[in-house]
């Protein structure tokens, strides 16, 4: 059975011009997202994960980034279509699609009270009084678990801690009735347990209130526990794609691969070495040709030299990956 | 934030009494007597040191200080020597003057310096901006006097839109009054201004690129929000501490300023007052400039606490 999907990003570039030349942090990425499923985006930081995410939502800082090609599809519209600066994609931002983002701690305006900036939000996207949307806000701030909501209204952000912060603006989400949530690194900023309890709150969310979430992370280890599908990305590209529990028991791309090779695993014995790749990613301007993992791939053979390797699927499911690598080498 | 105001209170009083005690060792440090200067060398030594008694000069220094001290208190500020008239009366004259120039010329610096910083902002890198930051960086570094003299030699000599100097009371001739008020508040203000304009554009640049501004574009908020509401709080907090430093410029400057447009208020009394040993005159002129002053910081630090709660709640 073909599940709805409510987001679908095809081809989608967006580079950076830069003094010393383009930078192409996304390029030529396509994904999808079901109704009611969480799917995790990982990658090493700098291989364009967040970049695309604001695309989605025409968020890029411009100049010096541009969108250059691609579709945004959401609800049987291309958001591409719309200028970053209108009423149509405004109305999308925060009300259809949200986001959360990476540093909670600047988040928020630290000049206006949670309340203030949660009610301000509310009234952009529904026509209501300003006691109501209050009620709203609280109502929200209770139902991602903030104690004394009534009270935290009235607090600065700098009054709240990080987990709080991250806490309000899923709440803002929710007030909001988006249907998808981005959350970019939601636990990077965290202690463990918070790490946890942030991803618990996304997974009931989804049964709550059918939203449907993007988790973006370099930690393979957490959110694989939570999400359906894996996209893995390096170098603003997509290698591989799959069912989380593909991506996990047969990962076939050395860079997926080297990334769950560096997750400590707690189940396994304590002796095992962690492996972090070698290397460090390439930045993204005038990338050579052929497969931009080579110089820290274990593997390299003749062709990856020149050839970008394009998404194949491999498999019967609906596992793909881009790399050159022979079926019996892989799983070997 | 209360604690806080009346500790800052205490404070000021404490820095207009160390300003009281700066001024008259000054002024009785400096050579000449006032008395003599004022009336001339054919008066007899006796004549002189009768007045010299009248105005109790003869008294020991730290008598003359808490007789002066005593009499602020009572609302009398002492005789001018030159003029022959209370000091008191002198102020009620000449302050309303200066007041009248002074103060619009801070509300013109401020709203028009922090104006242009936010559209040199909005639209870095366009002509808009380059006007702007020129008009600034020129304004920044021009002396007021000599502004004032090239726009007298310009707009009242050449052009002849403006009358030259002096001055006309706002209820007595308003349209006059406009007139002859361009200029010199122009000059007043043409520092402040400047350095409004420059510290608003790169503190709305620097908070535009923040992590909250992204989150309030990210949630649909309008683009005026999120200019006017979101980011130009943020973007004044340094601009308040400019305006505290610049208010002194002002009042600093229309002294100045005042000379050159003959304008008769505090400046050009204070100016003939240190020539003539004015005791009385210099004394109170100095204690109310820095009233003023004092006064100006205070309302500042007060909106610190407006505009950042980190400030107003830190107080307690
Ligand atoms: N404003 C910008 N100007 C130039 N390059 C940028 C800008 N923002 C991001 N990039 C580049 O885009 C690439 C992807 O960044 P990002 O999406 O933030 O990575 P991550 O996967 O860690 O979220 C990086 O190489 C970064 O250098
Ligand atoms: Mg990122």
């Amino acid at each position: 059975m073909e599940q709805r999907r409510v987001l679908e990003v095809k081809n989608l570039k967006t580079s950076f011009f830069t003094p010393t030349g383009e930078v192409k942090a996304v390029d030529d990425v396509s994904y999808h997202l079901h109704e009611q499923e969480i799917i995790a985006i990982v990658g090493e930081s700098g291989c364009g994960k967040s970049v695309t995410q604001m695309s989605v939502l025409q968020l890029i800082q411009s100049p010096p980034g541009k969108i250059l090609g691609g579709q945004i599809l959401f609800e049987g519209k291309n958001l591409l279509d719309y200028a970053p600066k209108s009423q149509e994609m405004r109305r999308i931002r925060g009300a259809g699609i949200a986001m959360i983002f990476q540093e909670p701690m600047t988040s928020l305006n630290p000049v206006y009270t949670i309340g203030e900036q949660l009610t301000e939000v509310i009234r952009t996207h529904t026509k209501c009084s300003r006691k109501d949307a209050w009620q709203i806000g609280v109502a929200a701030l209770e139902a991602v678990g903030i104690p004394d909501a009534q009270e935290r209204m009235r607090n600065y952000p700098f009054q709240m801690s990080g987990g709080m912060v991250q806490r309000v603006l899923t709440a803002t989400a929710i007030a909001c009735r988006s249907k998808i949530i981005i959350a970019d690194e939601p636990t990077t900023a965290l202690d463990v347990t918070t790490q946890a309890q942030v991803m618990e709150l996304l997974l009931s969310l989804v049964e709550k209130y059918k939203t449907s979430i993007i988790v973006v992370t370099h930690n393979l280890g957490l959110v694989t526990r939570y999400s359906h599908r894996v996209y893995v990305m390096y170098a603003g590209k997509i290698i591989e794609a799959g069912a989380t529990e593909d991506i996990l028991m047969h990962p076939w791309h050395p860079y997926t691969r080297g990334l769950l090779e560096c997750v400590p695993n707690l189940t396994e014995d304590k002796e095992r070495e962690l492996v972090p790749i070698q290397g460090a990613p390439p930045r993204l301007q005038n990338l050579p040709p052929g497969c931009a993992f080579k110089p820290r791939c274990t593997c390299v053979s003749g062709l990856c030299r020149d050839e970008f390797p394009t998404l194949r699927r491999i498999g019967p499911n609906e596992h793909w990956v881009a790399c050159h690598l022979d079926a019996e080498v892989s799983q070997a | 934030m209360i604690n806080f105001i009346i500790k800052r209170i205490l404070v000021s009083f404490v820095v207009v009494f160390l300003v009281s005690l700066f001024v008259f060792s000054i002024m009785h440090i400096l050579p000449g007597d006032p008395v003599r200067l004022a009336m001339g060398f054919e008066a007899t030594e006796q004549d002189v040191q009768r007045v010299r008694e009248q105005l109790n000069l003869n008294k020991p220094l730290v008598e003359q200080y808490v007789l002066w001290i005593g009499g602020l208190f009572r609302g009398e500020f002492g005789i001018s020597i030159a003029y022959h008239r209370t000091v008191a009366a002198l102020l009620q004259e000449r302050l309303p003057r200066t007041i009248n120039l002074g103060i619009p010329a801070m509300i013109f610096a401020i709203i028009v310096g922090v104006g242009f910083g936010i559209i040199s902002a909005l639209w870095r890198g366009k002509w808009i901006d380059q006007v702007i930051t020129l008009i600034s960086t020129l304004g920044a570094g021009t002396p007021q006097f000599w502004l004032g003299i090239v726009g007298i030699y310009i707009f009242a000599i050449g052009l002849n839109w403006f009358p030259m100097q002096g001055y006309t009371a706002p209820n007595q001739d308003f349209a006059l009054y406009l007139k002859k008020a361009v200029m010199p508040v122009f000059c007043m203000a043409i520092v402040m201004f400047a350095s409004l304009a420059r510290q608003t554009r790169s503190s709305m640049l620097e908070v535009i690129n923040q992590d909250y501004i992204r989150t309030a574009r990210a949630y649909g908020i309008s683009e005026f929000s999120v200019i006017f509401r979101h980011a130009l709080k943020n973007a004044l907090i340094p601009v308040i501490t400019i305006i505290g430093l610049q208010v002194r410029v002002v009042i600093g400057g229309s002294l100045l300023v005042e000379q050159v447009f003959n304008i008769p208020g505090i400046g050009t009394m204070l100016t003939s007052a240190v020539s003539n040993r004015d005791y009385f005159v210099v004394q109170s002129c100095v204690l109310i400039i820095s009233l003023f002053t004092v006064a100006a910081n205070l309302i500042v630090d007060v909106l610190y606490g407006v505009f950042d709660p980190r400030i107003r709640l830190a107080r307690g």
